[in-house]
C-alpha cells in the first residue's frame, strides 16, 4: 500500500477517537459506556423538559410515595417527584462538572504555558505554588474555599476550579516540557521561530491529546466530588435538585423512604462509572499502538 | 581555493567535568561536501547543535563568512539562519505530526519573510516535483508517509529558503538501505544542481565516502584526523581511523571470511 | 558444519497472520497476512542469515519458532528435532526456550533487568531448571570468562548499568549460551552498536558457533555483515522469501531483482564514488516488480 492509495484518515484527536470507538472491534464495555455518556449528556441538556412533574412543586398529599405508577421513582417528603427532580438535577450536576473540568483545564493550561515559556526562576516559582496547592487534599481545599463564598452551586464550581487547576497545570507543564524538546520543535527553533510561536503553533497542538485524556479522566471524579460537596451542604440551599443535595435531603428517611436518596445515588454512580470508562477508553486509545506509517 | 563559509575554531563543550568536544577545529568551504565521522559519543551531533544554536559551546569560535556568530548583529544572525539549514536524523520526529505537508513546507519561508504567497507556492511545487513527490501529498500529514518520503519532505523544507549550507545530522541512518540509496542520490543531485555546501555527519564510513570529498574524524570530542577522503581512507595516519576502517564490513564473502579468520586467529592466540 | 546431517530446524510453508479481531489498522474483513508461505531448514552448526528491510517480516519469522507472539496465528509447520512446534502446548515451548534454542535481541540494555546482578541473570536459564544457585553462578562465571568479560568472577555481582553496550551484549550472550543450546537466534544484535563493537560481537558469534557447533539464525537488515558470517542467506521482502542461496552464490550472482537492487544500493569503501548507487526501484521496475515509494 503506497501513499497514493492509503486511506486518508484524519489526524485530529476527535477523528481518531471516533474511528476507534465507533469502528469495528471496539470493546463492548467501551461502547456501552459511550452510549451511557451520550444519554447523560442529552439529559443534561433537555432533562428538565422531560420531567413528568414539576420538580419543585410541593404536594403534601403525595409525600413519601414509594415508586409506583404515578410517580415512577417515588416522591420525597414534600411530595416532589423524585424522577422529575433527578431530570432537573442532571444539568446541575453534570454541566457543573463539565464547567469545573473546562475551567480548571483552561487555567491549568494557561499557567503551564506561561511556566514553560518563562525564565527558570518564574517557572520554579509557579511550580512551587502549584505544589503547595497540590499538597492539600482537593476536597478539603474546596470545602475551605466554599466556606468563604455564599453556599451555592456556583460557589462549588468556583471552589473546585480553584482546587483542581494545579493538578492540570502540573501535568500539562510536564507534557509541554517534553513536547518542546521534540525534534520538530527544534527544527522550527532553528528556523528562527520565537518561543511563543513554538509554544502556540507546535507544542500546544501536539499536547492537546494528552490534555484531553487528563480532562476526560477528571470528569468522573469531579461529578462525585461536586455531589459530595453539595451533600455536605455547601451547595445550593434545599429546593435544589442537584443529585448531591437530593441525597442529603433524603438522609432522614433512609430506612423508610429509601428511594429518595437511593436514586440520586445510583445516578451519580452510573454517571461517574460511565464517564470514567469513557475516560479510560480515551486514554487507552490514545496510547501509541499504531504510531508510524508502515 | 574557495571561500570558507563556516569556520569552527577551538570548539569546546563541557558538561561539568565531561568534555563532549575538546578543541575541535575545521573549515567548511563553499561548494564542498564535508563529512564528520565518529561513533556514538564522539561529539559529532554536538558540533551540529552548536552550529545551529541548539547548544551553546563552552569556548571556541564559530564564524560564518568571517563573521563571528557570537558577535553578530541581529540582521547577520537572521541571514545565517536563512543560509544555513538542517536535516535531522529521525524522519519520524522531525516533522510536526499535526501540520500538513503544505504547512510544514511553508513555515521556513513564512519565518524568514520576503516571499509572496505565489512565490511560496511556486517554490514548494517546484521542489516537490523535483524530489519526486506529488501535489496531492501537500494536504496529507507526515504519518501517511514512509521514512524515506519524510526525509525528502525535510530536505524540501530546508531547500525552500534557498540556503547555502545544509547541515545533515545522520540523515540516512534511520532509513532502510534501499531508501538510503535514494536519499543519498538525491542529496548528491541537489548538491550539484544548486551548488550547495554540505556538512554531512555520519557514523557510516562507506556512506561518507560516497558523498563527501573531505572528511574529519572525531573520537571522544577530539579531531583524530582530517583531510580529503582519499588521504584519510587510503593512508590513515591515526590509529583510531585505521581501527574504524578495519571494522567496516564489505559485501564480499571471501574477503570478509579471510579477515575474520585472521582476527579470530589473533584472538585465539591470546586465550 | 556437518553436511548431510539431519536438519535441526525444519520450517515448511509457514504463514503468520494477525487474526481479524485483533487488527488495529481499521481495515475490516479477514486476517492480515504478515508472512506467507516460507520454507527453510537449518542444519547443525549452520549459520543462516535472514535478511530484509523493515516490514519484510524477518523478525516475525524468527520469533515464530519460539512462539514469542502468541496473538498471531501460525499455519504451516515448524519442526525442531523432528518435533512439531506449531500448536504444541506451552510447556513444550518453555522447555525449549533457553535450553535447546536461545535468543538474543537488538538492545542489550532492555534485555537485561537493571535491578538484578548480571550473575543472577546469566545463571537464570539454569536456576529455573533446578540447578543449585552456587553451581549455576560458577557456570555463569565460566561462561563470562569464556566470552572474554574481564574479571568475570568479581563482575557477577555487578549490575547491567555498569557495563558498556558491547559488554552487555556479551552478558546477554552468556545467558543465552549457558544452557548449551543447539540453535542461537540473534535478532539484529548489532544494529544498535558502533561499528567496532559490532565487529567484536559478530566475531564472537562466529567463534562460538564454530567452537561449539552452534547453529545460528541471524536476522539483520545489513547485507554487508552477512557476507562474512553466514553459510546460507535468505532474503525477505514484504513477508515473502525472495531468494534463498548459499552466501557466495548470492553475492556473486544474485537472481532476484530485489536482491540485485539491495546489493547495488550498498555504498562500499572499495567502490568508485562517481558510480551512482543503484536503487531497488530501478531493478524492480526494469523487471516488472512492484516499486515502492
Amino acid at each position: 500500500m503506497t501513499i497514493d492509495n492509503a486511506p486518508f484518515d484524519r489526524v485530529s484527536f476527535v477523528g481518531v477517537l471516533s474511528r476507534r470507538l465507533f469502528g469495528r472491534g471496539g470493546p463492548v464495555v467501551d461502547r456501552l459506556a459511550l452510549v451511557m455518556v451520550g444519554i447523560l449528556l442529552v439529559l443534561a441538556v433537555v432533562g428538565p423538559w422531560l420531567a413528568p412533574h414539576d420538580p419543585y412543586a410541593v404536594d403534601p398529599i403525595a409525600s413519601l410515595e414509594p415508586p409506583g405508577a404515578a410517580y415512577w421513582l417515588g416522591t420525597d417528603d414534600t411530595g416532589r417527584d423524585v424522577l422529575s427532580r433527578l431530570l432537573a438535577g442532571a444539568p446541575l450536576t453534570i454541566l457543573s462538572a463539565v464547567a469545573v473540568v473546562v475551567g480548571s483545564t483552561i487555567i491549568g493550561v494557561f499557567v503551564a504555558s506561561v511556566a514553560t515559556l518563562a525564565p527558570r526562576w518564574l517557572d520554579d516559582a509557579l511550580m512551587r505554588c502549584t505544589e503547595i496547592f497540590l499538597s492539600i487534599p482537593s476536597l478539603v481545599l474546596a470545602l475551605g474555599l466554599t466556606a468563604v463564598l455564599r453556599p451555592s452551586l456556583t460557589s462549588i464550581i468556583i471552589a473546585m476550579v480553584m482546587a483542581l487547576w494545579p493538578a492540570t497545570a502540573r501535568i500539562t507543564r510536564n507534557i509541554l516540557r517534553e513536547t518542546m524538546t521534540s525534534a520538530y520543535v527544534e527544527a522550527a527553533k532553528i528556523m528562527g521561530v520565537s518561543r511563543l510561536r513554538l509554544m502556540l503553533r507546535h507544542a500546544l497542538p501536539n499536547s492537546l491529546d494528552a490534555i484531553y485524556v487528563h480532562a476526560s479522566m477528571e470528569l468522573s471524579g469531579t461529578i462525585v466530588m461536586i455531589s459530595g460537596l453539595a451533600f455536605l451542604g455547601v451547595g445550593a440551599p434545599p429546593p435544589s435538585a442537584d443529585w448531591g443535595s437530593m441525597i442529603a435531603q433524603g438522609q432522614d428517611f433512609i430506612t423508610t423512604a429509601w428511594w429518595i436518596s437511593l436514586f440520586p445515588g445510583l445516578a451519580i454512580t452510573v454517571a461517574a462509572l460511565a464517564f470514567g470508562l469513557v475516560g479510560d477508553a480515551i486514554r487507552r486509545i490514545n496510547d501509541p499502538t499504531s504510531g508510524r506509517a508502515q | 581555493m574557495s571561500e570558507v563559509l563556516i569556520e569552527v575554531a577551538g570548539l569546546t563543550k563541557r558538561f561539568g567535568i565531561l568534555s563532549a568536544l575538546d578543541n575541535v577545529s575545521f573549515e567548511l568551504r563553499a561548494g564542498e561536501v564535508l563529512g564528520l565521522v565518529g561513533e556514538s559519543g564522539s561529539g559529532k551531533s554536538t558540533v551540529i547543535r552548536c552550529l545551529v544554536g541548539l547548544a551553546q559551546q563552552t569556548s571556541g569560535r564559530i564564524a560564518y563568512r568571517g563573521i563571528d556568530l557570537a558577535a553578530a548583529t541581529a540582521a547577520e544572525r537572521r541571514q545565517y539562519r536563512r543560509d544555513v539549514q538542517m536535516i535531522f536524523q529521525d524522519p519520524y520526529s522531525s516533522l510536526d505530526p499535526r501540520m500538513t505537508v503544505q504547512q510544514i513546507l511553508e513555515e521556513p519561508m513564512l519565518v524568514v519573510g520576503g516571499f509572496s504567497a505565489r512565490q511560496r507556492q511556486e517554490r514548494i511545487l517546484h521542489l516537490l516535483h523535483r524530489l519526486g513527490l506529488k501535489e496531492e501529498h501537500l494536504s496529507r500529514y507526515p504519518k501517511h508517509f514512509s521514512g524515506g518520503q519524510r526525509q525528502r519532505i525535510a530536505i524540501i523544507r530546508a531547500l525552500t529558503v534557498e540556503p547555502k549550507v545544509l547541515l545533515c545530522d545522520e540523515p540516512v541512518s534511520a532509513l532502510d538501505v534501499s531508501v538510503q540509496a535514494q536519499v543519498l542520490n538525491l542529496l548528491r543531485d541537489m548538491q550539484k544542481e544548486l551548488g550547495l555546501t554540505i556538512l554531512f555527519v555520519a557514523h557510516d564510513l562507506a556512506v561518507v565516502k560516497y558523498l563527501c570529498s573531505r572528511v574529519v574524524v572525531l573520537h571522544h570530542g577530539i579531531v583524530e584526523e582530517a583531510g580529503t577522503v582519499d588521504e584519510v581512507y587510503g593512508a590513515p595516519k591515526a590509529a583510531y581511523t585505521r581501527e574504524l576502517l578495519d571494522a567496516v564490513a564489505e559485501p564480499d564473502p571471501q574477503a570478509e571470511r579471510a579477515r575474520r579468520a585472521a582476527r579470530l586467529k589473533r584472538l585465539a592466540a591470546i586465550r | 558444519m556437518t553436511d548431510g546431517a539431519a536438519p535441526l530446524l525444519e520450517v515448511e510453508r509457514l504463514s503468520i497472520a494477525v487474526p481479524a479481531g485483533r487488527r488495529i489498522d481499521g481495515a475490516s474483513a479477514g486476517d492480515l497476512t504478515l508472512v506467507s508461505d516460507v520454507s527453510y531448514a537449518i542444519r547443525p552448526g549452520e549459520r543462516v542469515a535472514l535478511v530484509g528491510e523493515s516490514g519484510s517480516g524477518k523478525s516475525l519469522t524468527a520469533r515464530a519458532i519460539l512462539r514469542l507472539d502468541p496473538g498471531l496465528r501460525l499455519s504451516g509447520s515448524i519442526r525442531w528435532d523432528g518435533r512439531e512446534l506449531v500448536g504444541a502446548p506451552e510447556p513444550v515451548l518453555r522447555g525449549i526456550r533457553g535450553a535447546d534454542i536461545a535468543m538474543i535481541f537488538q538492545d542489550p540494555m532492555t534485555a537485561l533487568n537493571p535491578v538484578l546482578t548480571i550473575g543472577e541473570q546469566v545463571a537464570e536459564p539454569l536456576t529455573v531448571r533446578g540447578v543449585p544457585k552456587k553451581e549455576a553462578l560458577a557456570r555463569a562465571a565460566e561462561m563470562l570468562d569464556w566470552l572474554r568479560v574481564p574479571r568475570a568472577k568479581e563482575r557477577l555481582r555487578s549490575y547491567p548499568g555498569e557495563f558498556s553496550g558491547g559488554m552487555r551484549q556479551r552478558v546477554v550472550m552468556a545467558a543465552a549460551l549457558i544452557g548449551r543450546p543447539r540453535l542461537l537466534i540473534a535478532d539484529e544484535p548489532t544494529t544498535a552498536l558502533d561499528v567496532r563493537v559490532q565487529e567484536q560481537v559478530l566475531d564472537l558469534i562466529v567463534e562460538q558457533s564454530s567452537e561449539l557447533g552452534l547453529a545460528v539464525l541471524f536476522i539483520t537488515h545489513d547485507l554487508s555483515i552477512v557476507a562474512g558470517l553466514a553459510h546460507q542467506v535468505i532474503v525477505m521482502y514484504r513477508g515473502e522469501f525472495v531468494e534463498k542461496r548459499d552466501v557466495d552464490g548470492l553475492f556473486a550472482s544474485p537472481r532476484h531483482p530485489y536482491t540485485r537492487g539491495l546489493i547495488g544500493s550498498i555504498p562500499r569503501l572499495t567502490s568508485d564514488p562517481s558510480v551512482r548507487l543503484s536503487t531497488v526501484d530501478e531493478y524492480m521496475a526494469r523487471n516488472g516488480g512492484a516499486a515502492d515509494e
